[in-house]
């Protein structure tokens, strides 16, 4: 009982709980009652052609990516498969094991792992987390192809957050009714951050989330701020992820040491028309300012961008039937100074005169049963200069066990 | 209600309304020249030294005297005597022959896109400019090269001075020298020449700028060969110069790397024979041994043999020797298993490859070929 006293011991004892646990819990809210929850997940699509690739890799044009953010494959691929469980004590001690692969991986990985606390700070709710977890400046950061409407990521995060933040850190929330701020900490394993000296990344945001009448809303304003040194594009490298077969991809060696800022706001909305018929929005826009070197072997550039990104997402829910369009835009604006800056221009993609990536996608979906849904997409793919038509047939089965 | 439409409207215009994308370049001015470099799009131009800037009068005067026998001792040897431009400027010889007869140990290199060479000659970290470099063929003693010496160099001089045409020349390209012909200004002019020898326009650079027919299936096959990790073959031979000894206007920070490949293991020992030894001669650390420039790979097809000491003479054969990681000297007294090379390039590992794709390969390098390179009037021999 002493233990429990003790915030830290809280913490051990659940890690130690989590440990021997052998599922996962989706993503989402976590369940305030105490118990112990555990869901599965798995999506998987086949699609009439990948996306278009610049010499084997997936570049969006004028962006410095990285992360996890893998192309999508012609034919059949598994978007996510994912297991966890969730637990929470009486004591308002909870934690999150998650175990999954993503993007076509051929491993599953420890994604989610943390363990965390809620407890009265005068009127409000305090909750501090620890461990390895999808950041939550925007819930569309802690989202995957099982939990979106639609199965690619949108472009924006793939762009700018390397598909999702995921990382270790500490997180603290201060809640009262539907405000929400939140301070997120990260050790810098995740894109755009680098770990170690000179690295790391940080987080806060603000969020709102209620209901009124048949309206439910979700509406945020967040800032991220990520230091990086000696980050490369880490996705194509033979000692990284392997992701079907990119490792096979020779990648440019090319490193940047600098800083990325993001701002974002996001607005969420679920109209509730009638018993059977809903309506949704999904508005996002992300701001990043990414200021540094960037050098290869012999050369170096300095580099100062502003970008700016985001999706509009509307849908219409009729009973067991869902149709969505989701419109995406990226503009990339590149200044690159210093004698090799041509050079490394060319040679980082980052060359990007007049054309805005973007990408328009429709969707039919249909929740054949509670636990699975089927979906019909296609997308308008304009991410390259060159266009390409996309159609994807998928499933997408998520419960809980 | 009202202010999350307006929400939604606004985000809407954030995403819309950010105007057009764009890149922008600021190198700081380092493409100003007065010299007509015919270099294509998307490579840098090569370093100009302060003390001798590139124009083109000094480049008419180089190439005058780049393929003047006069500039020798005994008159009869000229820079081009082991340049030649059919052959992307080497002499197809296994070693170099100077003017009095004397073999010289290595191979004559290609002087293609010499001005981006980090390094001079095979296996010298000193020589970083052409200026420098050019005493050694001039001036050198062991071995004889152009063979000019205290005996001889006033009537060397003299014999230049005797030829009508280079008055003006010699004018036009050092017009604030009351008397200009003396050995500074020949190397100045020589070196402006030699820096000039730019090639950019084969079939590989075609493609590279957009002519999708420029490469056949065949050299397509073998340029992914090229650049796998299977074969190695980009590491020392890589960017848009074929060499990873490459130094341009962009570049920060300069690699002069060299490497041993296996040729030799004297012994078992990594020794290589006594008079080629590479970097070990200027550094004398052992680990140095049987070290050499990779030179470009541009023009490639012309400049057999092969290696520092032209002892491979076909490209097929070249290909084969990597692909056994090294060469195994059976007999005689270079015995050894260079394969084995202790000091040998970790990149040198041996491939398998079979016929079509070795076939491809070389097409690849085939595609390196710059007609209008070893073509040109701009370079070719004025005195014909």
């Amino acid at each position: 009982m002493q233990l429990f006293t003790c915030g830290i011991g809280r913490f051990v004892l659940v890690a130690v709980c989590l440990c021997v646990a052998s599922s996962t819990y989706g993503h989402g809210d976590l369940n305030p009652e105490p118990g112990t929850k555990a869901e599965a997940a798995v999506s998987v699509t086949w699609r009439d052609q990948g996306v278009l690739l610049s010499n084997g890799r997936w570049q969006i044009p004028g962006v410095l990516m990285g992360g996890e953010a893998y192309p999508v494959e012609e034919g059949i691929s598994v978007d996510e498969a994912r297991v966890g469980v969730y637990h929470r004590s009486v004591h308002d001690v909870f934690g999150y094991l998650q175990v999954s692969s993503h993007a076509g991986g051929q491993e599953a990985e420890l994604h989610h792992a943390f363990a965390g606390l809620d407890f009265d700070v005068g009127p409000m709710l305090a909750t501090i987390v620890a461990g390895r977890m999808a950041a939550a400046m925007t819930p569309a950061n802690g989202e995957h192809a099982s939990d979106r409407l639609f199965s690619e990521t949108p472009l924006a995060l793939d762009a700018f957050l390397g598909r999702q933040l995921n990382d270790e850190g500490v997180r603290l929330v201060l809640s009262r009714g539907p405000l929400q701020l939140g301070l997120e900490s990260w050790r810098g394993t995740a894109f755009p951050a680098t770990p170690g000296e000179g690295g790391g990344s940080s987080d806060a945001y603000i969020h709102v989330r209620d209901r009124h009448g048949a309206l439910r809303y979700h509406a945020g304003l967040w800032w991220l701020q990520a230091d990086a040194m000696n980050r490369q594009d880490s996705r194509y490298s033979a000692d990284g992820h392997q992701h079907g077969g990119a490792a096979l991809v020779v990648a440019p060696e090319y490193w940047f040491d600098g800083n990325t800022e993001m701002a974002g706001a996001f607005v969420r909305l679920d109209w509730q028309w009638t018993v059977q018929t809903a309506l949704n929005v999904d508005a996002q826009w992300l701001q990043v300012n990414t200021a540094g070197v960037l050098r290869d072997a012999t050369r170096r550039a300095d580099l100062d961008a502003d970008d700016n990104g985001g999706w509009l997402q509307a849908s219409v829910r009729h009973g067991n039937h869902q149709w969505g369009l989701r419109w995406e835009q990226l503009v990339v604006e590149n200044e690159l100074s210093g004698a090799a800056a041509e050079a490394m221009a060319i040679e980082t993609q980052l060359y990007n005169q007049g054309h805005n990536p973007n990408r328009t996608s429709v969707i039919y979906r249909w929740q054949l049963h509670p636990d699975v849904a089927v979906r019909l997409e296609a997308m308008d793919d304009q991410i390259q200069s060159e266009q390409q038509q996309r159609f994807a047939v998928g499933m997408v089965w998520k419960a809980a066990l | 209600m009202k202010f999350l439409s307006s929400a939604v409207v606004m985000l809407s215009i954030c995403i819309y309304g950010c105007g057009s994308s764009s890149t922008t370049v600021d190198d700081g001015n380092i493409s100003d020249t007065e010299f007509a470099w015919a270099i294509r799009d998307g490579i840098p131009l090569p370093l100009e030294p302060i003390g001798n800037p590139m124009t083109e009068e000094k480049f008419q005067l180089g190439r005058h005297l780049f393929y003047d026998v006069r500039l020798s001792g005994n008159g009869t040897q000229s820079c081009a005597s082991c340049h030649h431009q059919d052959k992307a400027f080497t002499d197809g010889l296994t070693v170099a022959i100077g003017s009095t007869g004397e073999m010289h140990p290595r191979n004559s290199q290609t002087l293609t896109n010499v001005a981006y060479n980090a390094t001079l000659t095979w296996a010298n970290p000193a020589l970083i400019t052409l200026e420098a470099q050019m005493q050694t063929p001039l001036f050198s003693e062991h071995p004889i090269e152009q063979g000019i010496d205290e005996s001889n160099q006033n009537a060397v001089l003299q014999r230049i001075m005797d030829e009508p045409r280079y008055a003006a020349l010699f004018d036009a390209a050092f017009p604030e020298q009351g008397s200009a012909v003396n050995f500074a200004n020949i190397i100045a002019a020589t070196g402006t020449f030699v820096r000039g020898l730019t090639s950019f326009n084969s079939a590989f650079d075609r493609f590279q700028m957009g002519d999708a027919q420029a490469l056949s299936d065949s050299a397509k096959r073998g340029q992914t060969l090229f650049f796998s990790e299977d074969l190695e073959c980009f590491h020392c031979h890589g960017g848009y110069n074929f060499t990873d000894s490459n130094v341009d206007r962009t570049i920060a920070f300069v690699e002069r790397p060299f490497h041993n490949t296996g040729l030799y293991n004297i012994g078992g020992t990594g020794d290589f024979p006594a008079d080629n030894q590479g970097l070990f001669e200027a550094t004398s650390d052992p680990s140095d041994m049987g070290k050499f420039r990779a030179p470009t790979l541009r023009n490639v097809e012309l400049t057999a043999p092969y290696m520092h000491d032209g002892s491979i003479a076909t490209l097929e054969q070249v290909v084969d020797f990597y692909a056994a990681g090294g060469r195994n000297v059976e007999s005689g007294p270079y015995m050894g298993d260079g394969r084995l090379n202790p000091f040998k390039d970790s990149f040198v590992n041996g491939f398998s490859i079979n016929n079509q794709q070795k076939a491809d390969l070389i097409e690849f390098l085939k595609s390196l070929t710059d007609n209008e390179f070893v073509t040109s009037a701009r370079f070719s021999d004025p005195w014909n």
